[in-house]
């Protein structure tokens, strides 16, 4: 049978979606499994073949967060991520504004240095911090990572927020200064509220990566600072892993951050690749 | 339109304004990065270990990255890294290339649809070793399992297996980064002007054709800036095989961070671990170069 142009179309726009669909689930399932488990109770973490209809229990989280003491982990996230993100938007953003707004000499060869240091391995920051924090009695605080995180969030600030300063006409800035407005006042009062769109994507990023930061916080942090992601392995023992808590935690850990990842989906792939790539 | 300038001062305060502007990011960026690399730099000349010298250590010249540089381990760790950059970049390469084709060719749905593909790539790494060690557990994970009951030619455990073990990190770092090649890729294939894709039809090129002759060569510079982002980015993977096979098993899976890590904060030799650090920010720097040639300008 000679199928028309029409038919033919339509029947690959399905194979397509089909296609689609299965690489959907398989690129879900893994991570709807570790949600899964966190419900589960011991018995059935362990079922062969893997068992789905299970009797769900919260066991798993008022064991880790309450009797093993996860609640205070998610403060030190918390903090470190909210106190990273601020001083990185309050440092940064008048830096990248300059970026945008006036021409120094030499701006070509600063903007690759802040190239430069987004892209340093945290592991050749990481020794010097150490030393430096020790000496400075500063280990087992927040504000050690905080300082840490800010390496690379402060310069993903001046990278992202120079490019929505970039879309901002000029004109605004020449109004202000005609009006005798100063270049401060300009900048507070005409020009960011411009791009608050783009600043709170940019905040959003930078607690984003620091909140899934494992290297520095291993290093830095202590009992009393250990963040969500380094008191993790606490549950993986030599006596055994308990994987109904490690699922509770990562699940935690996990799903905030797809909420927030969500609102500024636009700008994950320009925040990844330094704004090589714009979708 | 002429250029209004500040009241007073011309060029000279436009200077120092901009300064100002600048000058809390740039004093940050100098305590926070310059001066630890270069304290850094300065310690990897030093014979400084934490459990035998203490902060009592003195100047040994190169003798640590003549060390590193006879270490087997050290070059054991710089081969594995090649192995997993390469390894886990081509298959994140082709199967963003596959899965941004097959977006490419939908309408309704598509933004949904790549919601919810990008929720591997938003996970914490760390999260995503803890999940592939619960998927791959030899005793109850799920995707032992399946392996086994599709009978694939795979030891049942993976993860501790000396052949094996490599390959399950990259499967972890590919479940991860995928979706992140196929954003990349789409963004490529949407600029693609449709006249150049009605063109190659009119010309009676089947689909495939169309795809190898006309939309992976138009799109070919961001293949290569995309997969030069991820290879950069892989090569300071440290999460996944900390949680996942922590090195092992033996240093099969020890990839250089883990190695430097280790050197530093186990063995406690500061001055070596330095050194290998200095060396890798000398190489990012040449790769930060490369990368910065290729970006497209950005309008100024």
């Amino acid at each position: 049978m000679i199928l028309s142009e029409r038919t033919r179309q339509r029947a690959s726009s399905v194979t397509v979606y089909v296609v689609l669909g299965v690489i959907a689930i398989a690129l879900l399932l893994p991570y709807l499994w570790l949600i899964i488990t966190s419900f589960k109770s011991r018995v059935d973490t362990f079922a062969i073949p893997p068992s789905l209809t299970f009797q769900p229990t919260l066991d798993n989280y008022t064991t880790a967060f309450i009797a093993k003491g996860f609640l205070s982990n998610l403060r030190n996230s918390i903090i470190v991520a909210v106190f990273s993100t601020l001083f990185s938007v309050v440092v940064g953003v008048p830096s990248a504004y300059a970026f945008s707004r006036y021409r120094l000499p030499g701006q070509d060869q600063q903007f690759f240095l802040i190239l430069v240091t987004r892209m340093t391995p945290p592991v050749v920051l990481v020794l010097p911090l150490y030393l430096l924090m020790a000496r400075l009695d500063l280990l087992d605080t927040h504000l050690a990572i905080i300082i840490a995180h800010t390496t690379f969030n402060l310069p993903l600030v001046i990278w992202m927020m120079k490019g929505f300063f970039d879309s901002v006409p000029k004109e605004i800035d020449e109004a202000g200064m005609v009006d005798g407005c100063s270049p401060m006042m300009t900048f507070l009062r005409l020009v960011l509220p411009l791009t608050v769109g783009g600043l709170a994507a940019t905040a959003i990023l930078c607690a984003v990566f620091s909140w899934n930061e494992f290297l520095f916080a291993l290093i830095l942090s202590g009992r009393g600072t250990a963040t969500l992601l380094v008191a993790v392995p606490r549950l993986m023992t030599i006596a055994g892993t308990f994987w109904g808590q490690v699922a509770a935690v990562g699940t935690v850990i996990t799903t905030p951050v797809l909420l927030f990842a969500f609102a500024v989906q636009r700008y994950l792939v320009a925040g990844l690749t330094f704004g090589a790539i714009n979708e | 339109m002429r250029t209004p300038r500040p009241p007073t001062g011309g060029n000279y305060s436009h200077v120092g304004t901009a300064i100002s502007f600048h000058l809390p990011a740039w004093v940050t960026l100098v305590l926070i990065i310059a001066l630890p690399v270069i304290a850094a730099a300065y310690f990897s000349f030093s014979n400084m270990n934490l459990m035998q010298t203490g902060l009592d250590y003195r100047w040994v010249g190169l003798a640590n990255y003549r060390a590193i540089l006879l270490d087997p381990r050290f070059w054991d760790s710089a081969r594995i890294t090649v192995i997993f950059i390469f390894g886990a970049v081509a298959l994140e390469l082709v199967g963003g290339i596959a899965l941004a084709l097959l977006l490419d060719a939908i309408r309704a749905g598509r933004r949904l649809y790549t919601s919810l593909i990008m929720v591997p790539m938003i996970l914490a790494p760390l999260v995503v070793g803890l999940t592939w060690n619960f998927l791959l557990n030899p005793q109850f994970g799920a995707g032992t399992w399946l392996i086994q009951k599709l009978g694939l030619p795979l030891p049942t455990s993976i993860l501790t297996d000396l052949r094996f073990a490599l390959l399950g990190v990259i499967l972890a770092d590919v479940w991860e980064w995928t979706p992140f090649m196929a954003l990349i890729v789409l963004a490529g294939l949407q600029t693609i002007p449709l006249g150049l894709l009605d063109a190659a039809r009119v010309d009676g090129a089947n689909v495939w054709q169309v795809i190898w002759t006309v939309k992976l060569p138009t799109i070919r510079p961001i293949l290569i800036i995309g997969s030069f982002i991820r290879g950069i980015d892989a090569f300071r993977i440290f999460d996944i095989p900390y949680i996942l096979t922590g090195g092992g098993p033996g240093s099969a899976t020890e990839v250089i961070d883990l190695f430097t890590y280790r050197t530093a904060f186990k063995s406690w030799e500061m001055g070596k671990g330095t050194a290998v650090g200095i060396v890798l920010f000398i190489l990012n720097v040449v790769l930060a170069l490369v990368l910065y040639r290729w970006m497209p300008k950005r309008e100024t």
